[in-house]
C-alpha cells in the first residue's frame, strides 16, 4: 500500500513538472490578450490600422490607380493581354481586386481588434476618444471601400478569433451604408478637429465631416438614390465650409508639390485627410507608396525619378480644360522625357491629345534621396477642400436648383485653376492659347541643345511664356508649348523662337542665334560686331562680323492663338449646373482616384465609358490604338467587381454578384 | 599458455569437487570444424560444454580439444552465420564437425526503436540499407545515395547544387502544407531536420527505416512520417586498427543544352522583331549568310567546369573486452560543378564504450562538424522575375552580335545582358557571395545498468548544437549591386549575415526487462520516460550602400543599416512510452506498443496524445506442417495497425500574434511611428496530425535464405491534417492553422534479394520496387481542391499550375491541353488575303490576332461545362501527374578473385515533370534572347507542323502551362558504379598492411530518360509537398568518378 502510495506521488510529481516543463512561453512575438494595455500600444494599434491603407492592394498603387485607373479621365497604358481590373477583363479569380478585398478586411480586423480592447487601458480620455474616433472611422471608410466596389458584402464588426467562423453571408449594401453613415457620425464627436491635430495624416472632425458628405451624395447616387442624402451631404459639407479651418490653396500645382516634398500647407489646409507614404525604403522602414511611380511619366533615369508611365490622360480630359486654366498642364503633363531617360524634357505636341502621362506628382520635387526605383515618399490625397466645395455645390443644385452660394462655391474653385484671386469675381480671361509651328523653315537646330526659348511680344497683354522642343535626330523644332497663357490679350502676339542677333554682343561657341530668317552658329567665342550676318551658306567673315556666324539653316516660326475663356460661371439651369460640377470635378479632381466612383453614382459611366471609346477611334495615335480594348470591353458589370473567387470557395454564405454569376 | 592450463585445470577440478554426478570419468575429446558448404575448416568456432561455462575454440586448421567431464556431455558448436550443432562427446561425428550456413540474414540483428531486434523475430516493416553497397557511392552525405535503396522510401534532391536539400519521404507524402520528412533517430537520439552532410557516410555502421505503425509509434507525435535510425560504428574488441580511405575524383557536368548556332539564332531574330534584327545583327552589311558557320558563344562552356572533389578519412579504432575506442576525422571537399560553389566538411568522431564492472556499462560518443557550403543557387533569386534566374541568362545570352568575328565580341558585354534585362552570369556566379558555414556538434552518453536477473535500466542524455552562419554579400558585379541594374541603383552593394542557432537536448530512462519463461516463452518488455527540448534562436543584420566593397561582409557597419533579425523560440517534449514482446516459440510473435507524448506546441488542453499500436507475426515456416517444403527456408506473415503522430508546426501555432515589424509604420507628419499588426490567427483547438496505419507483410526465404522476398501492403490514413488552411479574407487573415483534411497512402513494396551465382565468382542481387497511391480525402471548410501557383515568372504568378483535388493525389499539374498549332485549314482567307479563323475553330485572347502557325489549345468547356468555341480558364484541366507509378532500385555485387564490382541502377516511372524552360527558350522570352537548338523545327509555310509554334505564336502568357510542357520524367539511372581490388593478405602482410583496396567508383553515370531537361529528377521549390516536379533554371548533376583507396593496418 506504501509503495503504491509512493508511485502514485511520484507520478504525480513527475505529471506536474511535466505540465511546467511543457508550458513554454512565446519569446518573439506578443499575444493580443496581453497587449492593448497602454496608451502607446494603442497608438501602435492604430498606426496599424491606417498602415492597412498603405499597402500595394490599397493606396500604395491599387486602390488609387489599378482599380480606378481607366475611366472618362485616364487609361492604362501597359499593352499586356494578361486581364487587368484596368483592361476590365477580369475573371472573380483576378488577384488585385482580391488582394485589395483581403487588405480592406485586414484593416477592418485590426480596427475591430483596437475597438475591442480601446477600454483596456487606464489614460486620458480625450486621447481615448481620439483613437476609438480614429479607428470608428477608418473601419467606416474601409467598408465604403468595400460597399461601393463589391456591393453586398460581409459585415463584421468584432475581431476574429476563430479560424473556422468562415461562413461569413453578405449583408445588403444598404445596411452597410447606414453602419457607415452612423459609425462616421459617431467618430466625427470623438476625434479631434484639425487644429489640433495640425496636420491632414490624423482624421479631424471636419475630414470626417466631408467623408460624410462623399458618403452621403454616393447614397444619394446609385445604386441606392436614396435622394434625401442630398440634404444630408449638403449639410455635412456646409458643416466644414463653416469651420473655416480650411480654404483653397492659391497655387493648384503647389497642393501636388506640398505632397511630393512632404510639406505640410499649414496656411490654407487644403487637404482635410491624406495618406502619408515616408522615406524611399531604403532603411527598414518600407513606407513609401508606388502610385506616383507608375502613373508618373516614363523615366529609366533613377536621379530625377524612376517611373513607368502608366496612366495616360484621354484627349476628352485634356479638352475640358479651357485655354488659360492652369490646372491643366500640371494634372496632365506637358512633356515626355527625351529617351525616356534623364532630365530632358520633350514637349507633346499640342494637337496630339492623347499621349500625355498624368503629371500631378512630379518625382523631381521629392526630397528624399536617393530616389527608388520603385517606391516613393509622396503622400496621398483623400479628399480636399475644393472636393468639400464642389460637393456642397452638388448638393444644393440637387436640393434647391443652382443658388447663388453654389454658383459660388463652383467659382471658387474655377478662378484657382486660372491662377484668380479666389474671392474676387472674374466673368473671363483673355489668355494666348496655343502656338502653332509653320511649316516652313525650321532646320539646323543643334541636335544637342533640345529646348530653346520663345519669347511672346505685343498682343496688349503680359505675362505669357513658352517654350520650344528641338528633336535630337532631326534638328527641328518639334513643338511649342505654353508655359503660361498670361492674362489680357486683345490680339494675337508675336512669337519670335530662339535668340535673336544682337549687334556688340558676346557669345561663346556653339551658340545659335537667328537673324531674319537665317539661323546661325557661333563658331568661336567673341563678339558681335554691328554687321550681322546674311548669308544663305558657309561662314560669315570674322572680320566683319566680329566672330564666325555659320549659317545652320532656317529659323522655325509659329503663330499665336489667343481665346476668351469663361471663368465664372452664371445663370445655368439645374441641368447645365449638373453638368458642369461634372466637368469641374473632372478638372479639378482627376487622378485622385474619385472619377469612376463618381461616375458610377452619377449613372453616366457605362455612356461615358463608350463616349471614349468613339473618341478614341477617331484620336489615338496608332501606337496607342491597343488601349480602345479597355473601353470596348467595360460593361455594367464592371460597376462592381466581382467577389473573389478563393472567399466564395471559402465562405459558403457568400453568393457572388448576381452580374458576375 | 600454461597459467591457462592451470586455471583450467583448476576449474575442473572446481567441477568435480562440487559435481555430485562427477563420477563418471572425465574423457578428451578433440576434432574438426567445417564448413558443410566447402568442406573447408572453420576457425574460431565456439565449442562448449552444455550446462558449463567450459569451451574452446577452434585452432586455423578447425581443430578443437576439449576435456568433456564425462561421455555423455553434450558438446555445442556454435559459429557465427552458422547453424549450431549439438553433440554427444561420445559421438563419433565429433572428429568431423559439419557446420550449415545459416539463412544469416535471419540472424541479422536490426536497430528498431529503443532497441535492437533480430531480423528473424521482427514483427514490423522495418528496412535495413545495405551499408556496403551504399557506402561504395563517392558521394558526401548519406542521403545523396539513398535513393532506390529502400522499397517504399524515395530521396530526391531537389537539384544537383552541393548541398542541396534532399527531400526523403516514407510511403508517401502525408501532410499538404507541413513538413513531411521522417524523423531522425542518430544513436538513439531522436532529432527532426539534422543536417546529414554532419555525418560522413563512411562512420554509418548501419541505417534502418522503420516504415510501419508498429515500427513508429514508440516515436508517437513525431513518427508518422517514417523513422530513419542511424547508427554510427563502434570500436571492436581487438587490436587497435588504423584505416585510412581517401579518394580524389572529378566531377562533370551531365548534359548541356542545344542552342541555336548564330545562323539560327539571327535568323529567328529576324522573324521575331525585324526592325531590331536590322539594327542589332544585320550591320556593318551583314546578310543572314554572313552568319553561317560563325562560331557562336555558348555560356554554359564559361559557367561549368570539371571540378575536383576528395576526401580524407583516418579512424582508430579497437578495444579490450571492457573498454572499446573509436577515433576518426575526416576532410572533404567538393566543388562544383559550376563555377565558383562547393562544399567543404571538416569532422571528426570519438567514442567509447566501457564496461565498468559486471552490471553496469556507460559510454560517449561526441561528433563536430564543421560544414562550408558556398555559390549562388541558380534555382533561387530571380526576385519573381524569370530573367532573374541564373541558367536563364547562360542560355538566353545571344550566341553572336552584329559584330561578326570582332575579336572585342566577348561574353562579358553588360549591355547586351542588359537588353534581355538581365545581367551577366559568369560574372553573377563569380561575384555573388552566399556561403553558409555550419557547426554541428552531436554528443551524447548513456549508463546501462543490469539488475534482478532480467532488468536492464538505461540512462542516456543528448546535446545537440547547430550554429549556423550565412552570408550574402552583393558588390557592384552582381545584378542585385550593380549600378547597371534597377535593383543595384536602388541599393547598391549590400550584404546581410544571419547568425542563427539551434540547442537540443533529450534525456531518456528506459527500463526493460527480458525473460524467457520455460522454452517457449520469450518476454521482453520496455518502459521509459523521455524529455526533450529545443531552443533556436537566430540573429542578423543587413546593409546596403556599402561603400568599400572590397571589405565585403566586414565593410557592413559602413554601409546603411536595412534591417536586424532577431527571433528565438523554444520547444518542449514530455513522453512516456512502453513496449512488449512476446514471442511463443518463435513462431507466435506479438508487438504492442504506446506512446504518449506531451508537446509545448499545442494549448494546455490539447498538449497529450496517445499513440498505441500492435502487430502479430506469424512464422510458417516453424509450423510442424512447413517442415516438409525443405526449399523454404523462411516463411514469416506480419500484420500490424498503429496510430502516430506529426507535431510539424510553429512552435507556439495555436496562439494569435501580434508584432511591430520593422519593416510597417505609418509616419504622421513624417515622423514614422512602429505600427502593431495581427500576423497570425491562433487556433486554441490546434492538435496533432495522427496517421493510422495497417500493414500487411510476407517474408519468405528459398533455398536456404539464397533467395529472399519482402512484400508489405500498406494503407495509412492521415486525418486532422495540420494544414495551413486557406481562410475568407473576410475574416482578416489569409490563412489559418487547422487540424482539417485528410490523406491516404496506400501501396506496396517489394525487395528481393537473391544470390545468383556463387563460387570463386559471386554475384549477388538486391531488387526493390515500391508503388504508392496518393490521395487527398478531405480538404478545408467548403473547400473541394486547392489550386497552388508557382512563382518563377510575375506574369504566372496568378496561374495556377498544381491542384490538390479530393479523391486525387496531393499534386497534379493543372492547364491546358496543347493541341499542336493552327494551320491553313482551320482559316479562310478572305478578300484581302488575311487569314480569318474560321467560326467553328475554337479560340484564344483576341480571336482576330491568331495565325496560322500559333498555338493551338483545346477548347473542352465553358461556363456551361460544354465547350464554347473560346479557350479560356473554363478549359484548365489535369495536364500531368508528378507522382510515379512506381520506383525502386536494383544492386549487383560481383566478385571475382580479388575483385569486386558494384552497380547499382534506381528508377522512377509514370512522372510527370514540368519542364519551365521550354516556355522561355521554344518561342518564348524576349526579344535578342537564344532559343533552344529544338526550336529551329518550329512552324513556318515551308514546314507546316504540330511540333512548334510559329516565331510570335505562343499565345497569351498565361496560357503557358499546357501538356506542351509537361514531359514524361520516367528515369533508369546507373546511379553507382564501384570496382575494387584488394590485395591478398600474403602480399601486403609484409608491409605491415592488413587489408589493402584499391578502387574507382562513379556516381550519377548514366541517365536513361526520355526526359529533355537537365534531369528528370529535379524541384526548384524542395520539399513542398504541393508544388513537385518543378524544372527552371536549377542545378545540374554532376558525373562523378573517384580514385580511392582503403587501408587498414
Amino acid at each position: 500500500m506504501k509503495k503504491i502510495a509512493l508511485s502514485l506521488l511520484i507520478l504525480s510529481g513527475i505529471i506536474t513538472s511535466c505540465k511546467k516543463f511543457l508550458d513554454t512561453k512565446p519569446t518573439d512575438f506578443i499575444v493580443p490578450e496581453q497587449y492593448y494595455n497602454t496608451e502607446q500600444q494603442l497608438n501602435e494599434a492604430l498606426a496599424g490600422v491606417y498602415g492597412s491603407l498603405t499597402t500595394v492592394a490599397t493606396y500604395g498603387l491599387q486602390q488609387n490607380f489599378y482599380l480606378v485607373g481607366t475611366t472618362d479621365e485616364s487609361y492604362y497604358k501597359l499593352s499586356t493581354t494578361s486581364p487587368h481590373p484596368l483592361y476590365y477583363n477580369i475573371t472573380p479569380a483576378e488577384p488585385r481586386t482580391s488582394n485589395t478585398w483581403n487588405d480592406l478586411y485586414k484593416g477592418i480586423d485590426r480596427a475591430n481588434y483596437l475597438l475591442a480592447n480601446i477600454n483596456k487601458p487606464a489614460m486620458d480620455e480625450q486621447h481615448r476618444n481620439a483613437i476609438k474616433g480614429e479607428a470608428l472611422f477608418l473601419r467606416a471608410y474601409m467598408y465604403y471601400l468595400l460597399v461601393t466596389q463589391w456591393g453586398d458584402v460581409p459585415l463584421l464588426l468584432t475581431p476574429t478569433v476563430d479560424g473556422r467562423q468562415v461562413n461569413n453571408p453578405a449583408t445588403p449594401a444598404k445596411d452597410i451604408y447606414n453602419q457607415v453613415y452612423n459609425d462616421m457620425k459617431a467618430a466625427k464627436d470623438l476625434v479631434n478637429d484639425y487644429t489640433t491635430n495640425g496636420t491632414p495624416v490624423h482624421v479631424s472632425k471636419t475630414a470626417v465631416e466631408a467623408m460624410l458628405a462623399r458618403v452621403c451624395l454616393k447614397m444619394a447616387g446609385e445604386p441606392l438614390l436614396d435622394v434625401a442624402k442630398y440634404t444630408d451631404a449638403r449639410a455635412w459639407a456646409d458643416s466644414v465650409i463653416q469651420s473655416h479651418v480650411h480654404s483653397l490653396n492659391p497655387d493648384y500645382k503647389q497642393i501636388f508639390i506640398n505632397e511630393s516634398a512632404d510639406l505640410f500647407d499649414n496656411s490654407y489646409k487644403e487637404v482635410l485627410w491624406e495618406i502619408d507614404f515616408y522615406g524611399n525604403n531604403i532603411g527598414a522602414l518600407q513606407a513609401g507608396g508606388r502610385w506616383s511611380i507608375y502613373m508618373g511619366v516614363r523615366n529609366t533615369d533613377k536621379d530625377i525619378g524612376y517611373s513607368y508611365g502608366y496612366q495616360g490622360a484621354t484627349g476628352y480630359l485634356y479638352k475640358l480644360y479651357a485655354a488659360g486654366d492652369l490646372r491643366r498642364d500640371w494634372a496632365i503633363s506637358p512633356y515626355n522625357f527625351l529617351g525616356n531617360a534623364g532630365t530632358t524634357k520633350v514637349l507633346v505636341v499640342p494637337t496630339d491629345a492623347y499621349s500625355r502621362n498624368e503629371g500631378k506628382w512630379r518625382r523631381e520635387y521629392e526630397t528624399v534621396l536617393p530616389r527608388n526605383t520603385e517606391f516613393s515618399p509622396a503622400n496621398y490625397p483623400i479628399i480636399r477642400y475644393s472636393d468639400v466645395l464642389l460637393m456642397f455645390a452638388e448638393a444644393d443644385n440637387e436640393i434647391n436648383g443652382p443658388t447663388a452660394r453654389s454658383f459660388d462655391a463652383l467659382n471658387m474653385v474655377r478662378r484657382r485653376g486660372f491662377g484668380l484671386s479666389v474671392t474676387t469675381p472674374v466673368v473671363s480671361v483673355s489668355v494666348v492659347k496655343d502656338i502653332t509651328l509653320s511649316a516652313t523653315g525650321n532646320t539646323g537646330y543643334l541636335k544637342t541643345v533640345p529646348t530653346i526659348p520663345v519669347t511672346l511680344s505685343g498682343g496688349g497683354g503680359a505675362g505669357a511664356s513658352a517654350t520650344a522642343s528641338v528633336s535630337t535626330t532631326t534638328g527641328k523644332v518639334t513643338a511649342i508649348a505654353i508655359s503660361n497663357p498670361g492674362l489680357g490679350y486683345t490680339s494675337v502676339p508675336t512669337v519670335t523662337v530662339g535668340t535673336p542677333w544682337q549687334p556688340n554682343t558676346s557669345y561663346p561657341a556653339g551658340t545659335q542665334v537667328f537673324n531674319g530668317n537665317n539661323l546661325y552658329t557661333v563658331t568661336t567665342t567673341g563678339s558681335s560686331t554691328t554687321t550681322a550676318p546674311t548669308q544663305t551658306s558657309g561662314t560669315s567673315d570674322p572680320n566683319v562680323t566680329g566672330i564666325g556666324f555659320t549659317y545652320a539653316g532656317a529659323k522655325a516660326t509659329g503663330t499665336a492663338s489667343i481665346a476668351t475663356a469663361t471663368v465664372d460661371l452664371n445663370g445655368l439651369s439645374q441641368d447645365a449646373f449638373r453638368t458642369a460640377i461634372r466637368d469641374e470635378r473632372a478638372r479639378e479632381l482627376c487622378f485622385e482616384g474619385i472619377r469612376k466612383f463618381d461616375l458610377i453614382r452619377w449613372g453616366i459611366f457605362i455612356p461615358q465609358m463608350k463616349m471614349i471609346e468613339a473618341d478614341m477611334n477617331t484620336n489615338l495615335p496608332a501606337s496607342l490604338k491597343y488601349a480602345v480594348r479597355e473601353y470596348t470591353n467595360v460593361s455594367e458589370k464592371d460597376k462592381l467587381f466581382p467577389i473573389p473567387t478563393l472567399e466564395l470557395s471559402l465562405n459558403s454564405a457568400l453568393q457572388q454578384n448576381p452580374l458576375w454569376k | 599458455m600454461k597459467s591457462r592450463l592451470l586455471f583450467i585445470l583448476g576449474l575442473l577440478l572446481f567441477v568435480c569437487l562440487t559435481n555430485e554426478s562427477s563420477a563418471q570419468k572425465p574423457i578428451r575429446v578433440s576434432g574438426q570444424v567445417i564448413s558443410s558448404e566447402d568442406q573447408k575448416p572453420l576457425a574460431g568456432v565456439s565449442v562448449k560444454i552444455k550446462g558449463t561455462s567450459f569451451g574452446a575454440t577452434t585452432g586455423a586448421n578447425g581443430n578443437f580439444s576439449i576435456d568433456a567431464p564425462s561421455p555423455a556431455s553434450v558438446l555445442v558448436f556454435s559459429y557465427v552465420g552458422f547453424g549450431e550443432v549439438s553433440l554427444s562427446a561420445n559421438s563419433k561425428s565429433v572428429a568431423r564437425v559439419s557446420l550449415s550456413p545459416t539463412s544469416k540474414a535471419l540472424d541479422q540483428v536490426v536497430v528498431i526503436g529503443y532497441g535492437v531486434q533480430k531480423k528473424r523475430d521482427l514483427t514490423g516493416a522495418v528496412g535495413s540499407v545495405k551499408m556496403a553497397d551504399l557506402q561504395k557511392a563517392p558521394v558526401r552525405s548519406f542521403e545523396e545515395a539513398l535513393a532506390g535503396r529502400l522499397a517504399g522510401v524515395t530521396a530526391a534532391a531537389a537539384d544537383g547544387q552541393p548541398g542541396s536539400t534532399i527531400n526523403i519521404v516514407v510511403r508517401g507524402n502525408n501532410s499538404l502544407t507541413q513538413d513531411n520528412s521522417p524523423l531522425y533517430v542518430i544513436d538513439g537520439f531522436p532529432i527532426e531536420n539534422p543536417d546529414n552532410n554532419a555525418i560522413n557516410p563512411a562512420e554509418i555502421e548501419s541505417i534502418e527505416v522503420l516504415k510501419d505503425a508498429s515500427s513508429t509509434a514508440i516515436y508517437g507525435a513525431r513518427g508518422a512520417n517514417g523513422v530513419i535510425l542511424i547508427t554510427t560504428k563502434k570500436g571492436k574488441e581487438g587490436k587497435p586498427v588504423l584505416t585510412y580511405n581517401g579518394y580524389y575524383g572529378f566531377q562533370q557536368n551531365n548534359k548541356k543544352i542545344d542552342m541555336m548556332d548564330p545562323y539560327e539564332f539571327v535568323k529567328y531574330q529576324s522573324e521575331r522583331d525585324s526592325a531590331n534584327a536590322n539594327n542589332t545583327y544585320f550591320i556593318n552589311g551583314n546578310t543572314l549568310d554572313d552568319f553561317r558557320n560563325v562560331k557562336g558563344i555558348d555560356l554554359q562552356d564559361s559557367l561549368f567546369r570539371t571540378s575536383p572533389f576528395r576526401s580524407h578519412f583516418l579512424s582508430l579504432s579497437g578495444g579490450s573486452k571492457d573498454t572499446k575506442y573509436s577515433v576518426s576525422g575526416s576532410v572533404l571537399n567538393q566543388e562544383g560543378i559550376l563555377t565558383n560553389s562547393g562544399y567543404d566538411r571538416y569532422q571528426g568522431r570519438v567514442r567509447l564504450d566501457q564496461r565498468v564492472n559486471a552490471n553496469l556499462n556507460a559510454g560517449i560518443n561526441v561528433n563536430y562538424s564543421y560544414l562550408h557550403q558556398f555559390g549562388t543557387s541558380p534555382a533561387l533569386g530571380g526576385n519573381g522575375f524569370y530573367y532573374g534566374n541564373l541558367l536563364y541568362s547562360v542560355w538566353a545570352f545571344r550566341p553572336v552580335s552584329g559584330r561578326i568575328n570582332d575579336p572585342t565580341d566577348v561574353e562579358s558585354d553588360d549591355a547586351d545582358f542588359l537588353t534581355l534585362n538581365g545581367f551577366n552570369p559568369i560574372k553573377t556566379a563569380r561575384n555573388e557571395l552566399r556561403e553558409k558555414f555550419s557547426d554541428v556538434l552531436i554528443s551524447d552518453a548513456y549508463a546501462e545498468y543490469s539488475f534482478a536477473k532480467y532488468f536492464k535500466l538505461r540512462v542516456t542524455g543528448a546535446l545537440t548544437k547547430n550554429k549556423i552562419k550565412s552570408d550574402a554579400f552583393d558588390n557592384s558585379q552582381t545584378p542585385r549591386g550593380s549600378p547597371l541594374t534597377k535593383s543595384g541603383k536602388d541599393n547598391g552593394v549590400s550584404g546581410s549575415e544571419v547568425n542563427s542557432q539551434l540547442t537540443s537536448w533529450v534525456n531518456e530512462n528506459t527500463l526493460t526487462f527480458s525473460k524467457k519463461m520455460g522454452v517457449s516463452n520469450q518476454l521482453d518488455a520496455l518502459a521509459g520516460f523521455t524529455t526533450s527540448g529545443t531552443k533556436v534562436s537566430s540573429f542578423g543584420a543587413a546593409a546596403n550602400h556599402i561603400p568599400n566593397e572590397d571589405l565585403g561582409i566586414s565593410g557592413m557597419d559602413e554601409g546603411q543599416p536595412v534591417s536586424i533579425t532577431s527571433t528565438s523560440s523554444a520547444y518542449s517534449l514530455a513522453s512516456f512510452l512502453g513496449r512488449v514482446n512476446y514471442s511463443f516459440r518463435s513462431k507466435y510473435l506479438f508487438t504492442a506498443s504506446f506512446r504518449a507524448d506531451g508537446s509545448s506546441k499545442f494549448a494546455p488542453e490539447n498538449r497529450w496524445s496517445y499513440f498505441p499500436s500492435g502487430a502479430v507475426a506469424w512464422r510458417i515456416s516453424d509450423e510442424k506442417f512447413m517442415k516438409g517444403l525443405r526449399f523454404l527456408s523462411n516463411a514469416k506473415l506480419r500484420v500490424s495497425y498503429g496510430s502516430t503522430g506529426n507535431n510539424r508546426v510553429s512552435d507556439f501555432a495555436y496562439l494569435s500574434r501580434i508584432n511591430l515589424p520593422a519593416s510597417l509604420g505609418y509616419s504622421y507628419n513624417n515622423q514614422p511611428m512602429n505600427a502593431s499588426i495581427l500576423t497570425a490567427l491562433g487556433n486554441p483547438n490546434l492538435k496533432w496530425e495522427t496517421t493510422n496505419q495497417t500493414d500487411l507483410g510476407l517474408d519468405i526465404g528459398l533455398f536456404n535464405q539464397r533467395i529472399s522476398l519482402e512484400v508489405d501492403a500498406y494503407r495509412k490514413i492521415t486525418s486532422n491534417l495540420l494544414l495551413d488552411a486557406a481562410v475568407p479574407g473576410s475574416i482578416g487573415f489569409s490563412t489559418a492553422l487547422k487540424n482539417i483534411g485528410k490523406v491516404q497512402n496506400q501501396g506496396l513494396e517489394l525487395t528481393l534479394n537473391t544470390v545468383n551465382v556463387k563460387g570463386k565468382f559471386n554475384w549477388n542481387t538486391n531488387f526493390n520496387i515500391g508503388f504508392n497511391r496518393n490521395k487527398v480525402l478531405a480538404l478545408s471548410d467548403n473547400e473541394t481542391q486547392r489550386l497552388t501557383t508557382a512563382s518563377w515568372d510575375t506574369y504566372t504568378t496568378n496561374v495556377p499550375l498544381y491542384i490538390a483535388e479530393i479523391g486525387h493525389p496531393i499534386a497534379r499539374f493543372w492547364g491546358y491541353i496543347w493541341d499542336g498549332n493552327y494551320q491553313y485549314a482551320d482559316f479562310d482567307q478572305n478578300t484581302s488575303g488575311t487569314y480569318v479563323l474560321k467560326t467553328a475553330v475554337p479560340s484564344y485572347g483576341t480571336r482576330t490576332s491568331i495565325k496560322p502557325g500559333d498555338i493551338k489549345f483545346k477548347d473542352i468547356s465553358g461556363p456551361q461545362g460544354v465547350p464554347d468555341g473560346v479557350v479560356d480558364a473554363y478549359d484548365r484541366t489535369i495536364i500531368g501527374d508528378p507522382n510515379p507509378d512506381f520506383t525502386g532500385g536494383f544492386s549487383n555485387n560481383f566478385t571475382y578473385k580479388n575483385f569486386d564490382l558494384n552497380v547499382f541502377f534506381n528508377f522512377s516511372v509514370g512522372n510527370d515533370v514540368i519542364n519551365i524552360n521550354r516556355i522561355k527558350f521554344e518561342g518564348g522570352g524576349q526579344t535578342n534572347q537564344n532559343m533552344y537548338a529544338t526550336y529551329i523545327n518550329r512552324w513556318t509555310p515551308d514546314n507546316q507542323n504540330n511540333t512548334y509554334f510559329r516565331t510570335g505564336g505562343s499565345g497569351p502568357v498565361d496560357y503557358a502551362y499546357s501538356t506542351r510542357v509537361i514531359e514524361d520524367g520516367s528515369y533508369l539511372k546507373l546511379k553507382t558504379v564501384a570496382l575494387g581490388y584488394s590485395f591478398s593478405p600474403k602480399i601486403i602482410s609484409k608491409i605491415s598492411v592488413s587489408n589493402l583496396r584499391v578502387y574507382v567508383s562513379a556516381q550519377n553515370l548514366l541517365t536513361f530518360t526520355k526526359y529533355q531537361g537537365f534531369d528528370p529528377e529535379v524541384n526548384k521549390f524542395g520539399n513542398d509537398a504541393l508544388r513537385p516536379a518543378f524544372d527552371f533554371s536549377v542545378y545540374p548533376y554532376a558525373r562523378t568518378v573517384t580514385f580511392g583507396l582503403n587501408a587498414s593496418f
